[in-house]
């Protein structure tokens, strides 16, 4: 198994400029209410990295409840909106649309030269090492337009089907060969298989069944396919300090918050065997420097708190360079092989 | 076909490097240990616990050839000895895996080949187990991709730290007699066979050698410039006088640059084993570390492999060996006068 250390010079905040990302957030807030909070659409769950039952509440955002699970601590919505009332959502909310219409399209070059480019990169590199002969790949990933046109450019695919549930909406300007839109539920997607390679780009983190990647990615590839994942842990340096208070943590977008610990054992249980497990995340420093910032009198240990605020560049670039190699970054990159 | 029952194995030298391979050998199912040969006895706690009859214990490796009538002979000793036992092996139908130096000199390879050649039949692959090691296989899998284009140059640093002396200097590696050669033909053989790996096999071979520091009739510095046909040139630096393990190898391509260094290693003196891969365009680095090393079991699985398939050995052949082999010849050709004047090599 291997851990990767990415180093390139750039900020959160080229690709999430603040006011934009603010505004979505506001109308985040605004209509989850009556999207996706009414008691008769919540349902209680287990924790989607152990499956274990036991969890304690430890914030609330937008009147959703966080638990923490006592076994794997990972960090989860509780009850939780249905997949169905989430694509729902992601298709039709405002805030959905001010994603795609505006922010998306505003930061669009900088995310596919600093974001994208290096996800294709990563991605090509794991095919070319794992399954040099990949023909098919699923994505079955939201905001799929940049990666897939970035990706065309490093690997020629015979086919590659994007299956979000809102691939017709965001897609649909997207044109590169061999590519076809077709949006369906994640549990429906093995009609598209057999795939070499299924693509999970920030998924995990913002639906309800984390399973059914899972299980739609082990029914779907050929037996030694490759599943790509991003996500964002709990166990990353920024949201341990920050916690409740990070603004990264909100729903619909971040409903499951596995633990390393609690990912891991997902991917053990469903049978893939690890072949990478990095944490190349490059904002966790950041993040924190950013909201201690904001807001001084926020309750952070003395040590951090001097580490972000007083020393240079250099220091903190080295702190997440750290955090990188030792996999405790928030940012979460796993290569799976079926097996 | 493939065969149902496992193959059996015997192991002559149960050294450091024999003691390795009988832990793989154990953990094969498609394996299985029938005999140790080492001219020591054996420690009879560690066969004990094996669970190891004294009689599948031999001093003389033709005894136990012709006693156990093994499958594959694992080949771990000293490179005085492993060509006979080599030949021998070769001759009474068995497989063969060597440990690398095959030998102490060309000749030496070339009378392995000599057996090789007349029993087709058989499987020989030699121990150039660094090709397998996670950051080589992963810098090997990014070239061959062809992304960052052609390797321009290629360079290796290989070294010991010769640790107190005492021990370094009493060696068997640095007994001419035994050995043949110093760190070049020890360890810095493992270096030129990765330049090969990357590069194919090189034209134009200069070395310079030294014993600048320890008391040894072998060299402790090398260093060697070389450069294939395609005109990609390649420098070696080994040594036993770094004062720390060291391992790293850097590969200059047209469209960036990898740098694997540490080695994945029981002491782990060579540090984490990782691989950069820097990107010309963006100026862009990735750091790639590896937690588990097996490249002793990858080997021996593909010669098992090429056994019960009746496949060709493609990797670490015996044509790896002789080649690798000619590059040391080359340079120990041209320090020759030095060797006379220092009483070396």
């Amino acid at each position: 198994m291997k851990t990767i250390v990415y180093s390139r010079d750039f900020e959160e905040l080229e690709i999430r400029p603040q006011p934009a990302i603010e505004e979505y957030r506001r109308l985040i807030a605004e209509e989850i209410q009556s999207w996706l909070t009414r008691p008769e659409s919540l349902a209680e769950r287990p924790c989607p990295g152990c499956k274990g039952n036991e969890s304690v509440l430890v914030f609330e955002k937008y009147g959703l409840n966080y638990m923490q699970c006592a076994a794997c601590s990972s960090v989860f919505v509780s009850p939780c909106p249905s997949d169905a009332l989430l694509t729902e959502f992601y298709r039709e909310s405002r805030a959905a649309r001010f994603w795609r219409e505006s922010l998306a399209s505003r930061t669009l070059e900088t995310r596919r030269k600093k974001i994208y480019g290096p996800l294709a990169e990563w991605i090509s590199g794991v095919i070319d090492r794992h399954y040099p002969d990949a023909g098919t790949a699923i994505d079955v990933g939201y905001h799929s337009q940049l990666l897939v046109e970035e990706l065309s450019s490093k690997w020629a695919f015979e086919r590659v089907f994007v299956t979000n549930p809102a691939a017709d909406i965001e897609c649909r300007n997207l044109r590169s060969r061999g590519v076809e839109l077709r949006p369906t539920p994640l549990a429906q997607v093995s009609q598209f298989g057999p795939a070499d390679v299924m693509l999970s780009i920030d998924i995990l983190n913002c639906i309800s069944d984390t399973d059914t990647v899972f299980q739609s990615a082990r029914s779907s590839l050929v037996p030694g396919g490759l599943l790509m994942m991003t996500a964002l842990s709990i166990s990353g340096f920024d949201l341990q300090v920050l916690w409740e208070h990070s603004s990264n943590i909100y729903p619909p977008d971040r409903l499951n918050l596995f633990s390393s610990e609690g990912l891991v054992g997902a991917v053990q249980r469903h049978g893939f065997q690890l072949l990478e497990f990095s944490t190349p995340g490059m904002f966790d420093v950041e993040n924190v420097r950013r909201a201690l910032t904001n807001n001084p009198d926020l309750n952070c240990a003395r040590f951090v708190r001097y580490l972000v605020m007083n020393r240079d560049a250099d220091a903190l670039h080295d702190f997440q360079e750290f955090l990188q190699r030792h996999r405790l970054s928030s940012f979460v990159r796993l290569a799976l092989r079926k097996v | 076909m493939r065969l149902t029952k496992p193959l059996k194995v015997l192991i002559v030298g149960h050294g450091y490097m024999g003691q390795i391979r009988r832990r793989v050998v154990d953990s094969l199912p498609e394996l299985t240990l029938c005999g140790i040969c080492d001219p020591v006895p054996c420690d009879p706690v560690a066969t004990v616990v094996a669970g190891f009859s004294p009689r599948s214990i031999f001093t003389d490796h033709r005894d136990a050839i012709d006693s156990l009538k093994p499958d594959i002979v694992f080949v771990c000793t000293p490179n005085k000895y492993s060509p006979d036992i080599c030949v021998y092996a070769l001759e009474s139908g068995c497989h063969l895996f060597c440990e690398k130096p095959p030998g102490r000199s060309l000749d030496d390879v070339h009378r392995i080949r000599k057996a090789e050649l007349a029993r087709p039949d058989l499987k020989v692959m030699f121990g150039f187990n660094h090709r397998h090691h996670p950051a080589i296989l992963e810098a090997k899998s990014l070239v061959d991709a062809g992304r960052m284009g052609r390797i321009i140059w290629l360079r290796g640093v290989y070294g010991k730290s010769g640790g107190s002396g005492t021990e370094f200097e009493h060696s068997w590696r640095n007994d001419p007699e035994i050995s043949g050669g110093g760190i070049l033909l020890d360890q810095g053989i493992h270096m030129l066979d990765l330049f090969r790996f990357f590069c194919g096999d090189f034209e134009k071979v200069h070395g310079i050698v030294a014993t600048g520091y320890w008391n040894i009739g072998v060299e402790d510095n090398a260093f060697v410039l070389l450069r294939t046909a395609a005109g990609q040139i390649a420098q070696l630096h080994s040594s036993a006088t770094l004062w720390k393990h060291t391992f790293r190898l850097e590969i200059g391509l047209e469209n960036g640059y990898l740098v694997t260094q540490g080695l994945l290693s029981k002491t782990g003196s060579y540090g984490r084993e990782t691989l950069i891969i820097g990107r010309k365009a963006t100026g862009d680095e990735e750091i790639v570390y590896f937690d588990r090393d097996l490249s002793w079991d990858l080997q021996v699985k593909e010669l098992v492999r090429c056994i019960q398939n009746n496949d060709p050995v493609t990797d670490s052949t015996s044509l790896d060996a002789l080649r690798v082999m000619g590059l040391i010849a080359e340079v120990y050709s041209q320090n020759r006068s030095y060797a006379d004047c220092s009483g070396g090599l």
